[in-house]
């Protein structure tokens, strides 16, 4: 699905960068997630009286950089619209390592973005206010690794992987900077605003991931965003002089 | 414009690979995962103490019927994965109970040794990944033998043979039970009974020193393991030997061997005589004195093992050994005819005939009133002969007691102190001071002669009548008086006052007298006619003239405690023996005793 959603924005952006007056966009940013559900899942695994090994919670998902690309038209001198790929990313870890062995079980959580964006700047100049807003869809993939490795042999090696789809919806507030007339970058603080629903095992969309108690397995991407955006405007093509 | 044409083509395809490369490279970014968590605990101990056990199990289980074993497992803090039980290769036991209870009926198993294995799977405890697993951890495993045998049918039986030492060994085939603990030997015999055990199943041979005579039975019990007694039936096995026997043999008129059969192993054999035991011995004979004549002397002869420990009695056995042959009960008088080679003796109510070479009773006749101390008399060279009942006297031909002639026994006593049969067909009777002659074929006393009673008549010979009925002699307390008896008349023809004890007449030399005297040891010889002195025997001791042998001419003689065969023609004694008999006789060299006994000195004289 990810590569789906890859592909559709890259037609797009495609298609859009062949004309006038658009722009493309590249940002790095920061956030944090509320993965309540996650780190519940995580907790009860590895304290789950049915599990053989007890590790300890190493990694539990953390906020992180996340990366976007994006591609759009400049409507006019202030406002802008476009398409948006992001990649965001977490992880939790249980891990327990001694003398005979090394134990891990990783979460690796990621989700893939694929959105519309509406930007506004709110003065005119080189440098001023701003907001953003972006909704659009989330893929999301939760892929679940555990390794068993005894006295240096691997007695055990197994990954398994979820995912999900959900809807988003980003408001943001920042300030723009114009280097020139092709290069400038937005500075953006907001909050993203994620549905969660369940996971559901890669080619069964029925069966669920529930855990040890029995609760549904969930991510939840909402939390606050901070961004930093460089914008590249595509040239205007030279009219053929009559 | 065919040059720009194509540009934007390739633009927007460089730009789609461009936003796709660059969308991909945001995977790359995954948050990177350096975090472990590292727990820093040892390795388990190579070893840990526990107790791995089985209740009331040494070294070797044995079961011999349904049996629960328990299995005691301790080790602290272990986790138990799995408890696996073996009887040799057979699983009675998996589970994860680390006491199980293994319930065993050796009804159903082949008696044979088996490995009862117990193996215990715990974790390490180290709380370790591979411990977490269960792929760390501690085996422990303990084994056991176990013999199981439910045969309860095992008892062999045993065999007897005699050692080379002359030893009773009581063997049996060794038992193949596999819970043989031991076995025990019973023997019984008339001595004791005894137990042996032995601990190992090849020692099956028990040296019965114990045992020598007599019948015996033994049994063996094979002991298994877990019981205290075995109570099936055991097979007995039976040996039957005699008990000593004495054997007696008279060497000299005094002396004696007794021998017996030598027993099974060594013995030490003791034997009592009236003051003390002669030494022990463990030769199979003994040299003894002889008892005294006419004794019926009741031997208790001991014949201990030697080599036994037991504590009980000395076995022993009771032998009678009769000095002499019995040919009659008790106070019996004799009388002996040359003519048929006969003594005649007498029982209570009953005359007897005895055949004087064999000893054997020839002819008895009842005569109501004889009584013990009663008398007999024979008639010199003659087969006549008479007895005396209370009523009558009663008068014989010969041995076949066939038409007897009856005289009145005027003494109305079947007890007299004095009987002889004269060749003139008299009988002399003499009790209480009265000497009567009765005349046999006219049945009447005809002559009476009055005397002073003697103080201890049965014990003396005080009277003697002449063979042919001429002359009486009184040998009284304290005189002597000779009669001469004529016409049926007596006639005092001689008197002193010397004592003696005895008189008899010579039967072949009808007027020798031979007299004792009971104050000096001698014996005088004296004639009837006149009573002078012919000679005297000088002996030892003070002696009662008893009567001379018809056949060998020795002469008996009697003291207390012993008697006497007097040889006549060189005047010594030739024999000596212990006897208290009061009234023996000497008939061809045998000497019937008034107990009822004859004995038989003819070997040990000349």
């Amino acid at each position: 699905m990810k590569n789906y959603l890859l592909i559709i924005f890259a037609l797009l952006g495609s298609q859009l960068l062949a004309q006038d007056n658009y722009y493309m966009a590249i940002s790095a940013g920061y956030g944090k997630y509320s993965m309540n559900e996650m780190k519940i899942y995580q907790k009860q695994v590895a304290e789950s009286q049915s599990s053989a090994i007890h590790p300890e919670m190493v990694v539990s998902f953390p906020g992180t950089m996340n990366y976007s690309v994006a591609l759009g038209r400049q409507l006019n001198e202030q406002q802008r619209i476009g398409f948006e790929y992001s990649f965001q990313n977490t992880a939790g870890r249980n891990s327990l390592i001694d003398y005979s062995g090394d134990y891990t079980f990783d979460m690796l959580l990621q989700s893939h973005t694929l959105g519309v964006h509406y930007n506004q700047r709110l003065e005119k100049g080189k440098i001023g206010p701003l907001m953003q807003l972006q909704v659009g869809y989330n893929f999301n993939i939760l892929q679940l690794k555990e390794s068993l490795i005894l006295y240096d042999e691997q007695a055990f090696d197994e990954k398994v992987i979820f995912s999900n789809s959900s809807i988003f919806i980003e408001p943001m507030l920042g300030v723009f900077y114009v280097f020139n007339q092709y290069f400038s970058m937005d500075v953006l603080f907001g909050y993203f605003l994620s549905t969660k629903p369940n996971f559901s095992s890669a080619g069964d969309p029925y069966s669920h991931l529930v855990g040890p108690q029995g609760v549904k397995v969930k991510a939840n991407w909402s939390g606050l965003r901070f961004a930093a955006s460089l914008y590249f405007k595509i040239p205007k093509k030279k009219s053929k002089k009559l | 414009m065919k040059n720009s044409r194509p540009l934007i083509p390739l633009s927007r395809f460089m730009i789609f690979i461009g936003l796709l490369l660059v969308s991909l490279s945001f995977q790359r970014c995954n948050h990177k995962m350096d975090e472990v968590y590292f727990q820093d605990i040892q390795p388990p101990a190579d070893y840990i103490p526990f107790e791995l056990s089985l209740d009331s199990a040494g070294d070797t289980l044995y079961l011999t019927e349904p049996t629960a074993i328990q299995v005691n497992f301790e080790a602290n803090r272990l986790e138990i994965y799995k408890v696996i039980v073996y009887l040799d290769d057979l699983i009675v036991y998996d589970g994860l109970n680390p006491k199980p209870n293994i319930s065993l009926d050796p009804e159903r198993i082949s008696p044979d040794y088996y490995t009862f294995s117990v193996y215990i799977f715990t974790n390490s405890a180290t709380g370790s990944v591979a411990d977490q697993v269960g792929q760390e951890g501690y085996r422990f495993e303990g084994h056991w033998t176990l013999a199981i045998d439910s045969r309860i049918d095992i008892h062999p039986k045993p065999n007897f043979t005699i050692n080379e030492d002359g030893y009773m060994c009581i063997h049996w085939k060794p038992t193949d039970h596999y819970a043989f603990r031991s076995y025990t030997l019973t023997v019984n015999d008339a001595n004791s009974s005894r137990q042996y055990e032995t601990h190992h199943r090849n020692d099956t041979l028990i040296i019965d020193s114990c045992y020598n005579y007599g019948n015996m039975d033994a049994y063996t019990m094979v002991n298994r393991m877990g019981h205290q007694w075995t109570n099936n039936q055991s097979s007995y096995s039976y040996y039957e030997a005699a008990k000593p026997q004495l054997q007696f043999q008279e060497i000299s008129p005094d002396s004696m061997i007794i021998y017996w059969h030598g027993g099974v192993g060594k013995s030490i054999y003791t034997l009592p005589f009236q003051s003390g035991y002669y030494d022990p011995t463990e030769d199979t004979f003994l040299v003894v004195r002889r008892p005294p004549l006419g004794r019926n002397v009741n031997y208790r002869f001991n014949y201990k093992p030697k080599k036994c420990n037991y504590s009980g009695n000395e076995p022993f056995i009771y032998q009678s050994y009769e000095s002499g042959i019995r040919i009659a009960f008790w106070e019996t008088p004799y009388a002996f005819s040359a003519a048929e080679n006969i003594v005649y003796a007498t029982d209570q109510d009953s005359l007897f005939a005895v055949d004087i070479e064999s000893l054997q009773k020839i002819k008895t006749h009842i005569i109501p009133g004889i009584d013990y101390l009663g008398v007999v008399c024979s008639q010199y060279n003659s087969s006549k002969m008479a007895v005396l009942s209370a009523e009558k006297i009663h008068l014989f031909d010969n041995s076949q007691f066939t038409n007897p002639t009856e005289i009145q026994n005027t003494y109305n006593e079947a007890v007299l102190e004095h009987i002889y049969y004269t060749t003139n067909n008299k009988i002399a009777g003499a009790r209480n001071g009265l000497y009567s002659l009765y005349k046999t074929n006219t049945l009447v006393r005809e002559t009476t002669i009055l005397y002073d009673r003697y103080p201890h008549p049965t014990s003396r010979n005080y009277v003697g009548t002449h063979r042919d009925g001429q002359f009486v002699t009184f040998a009284l307390e304290h005189k002597i008086q000779h009669y001469k008896i004529e016409n049926q008349s007596a006639s005092l023809i001689y008197e002193d006052f010397t004592t003696y004890n005895s008189v008899l007449y010579s039967e072949t030399e009808p007027n020798l007298i031979y007299l004792s005297r009971s104050d000096i040891p001698l014996i005088e010889l004296r004639n009837a006619i006149d009573f002078s002195l012919i000679s005297t025997i000088n002996l030892d001791n003070i002696v009662v003239i008893r009567n001379i042998d018809p056949i060998s001419g020795y002469m008996l003689l009697r003291r207390i405690g012993f008697l006497h065969i007097l040889d006549l023609q060189t005047q010594n004694l030739i024999l000596t023996v212990d006897s208290q008999d009061t009234r023996p006789k000497l008939y061809d060299s045998k000497v019937f005793l008034e107990s009822g006994y004859c004995v038989d000195f003819k070997p040990f004289l000349p």
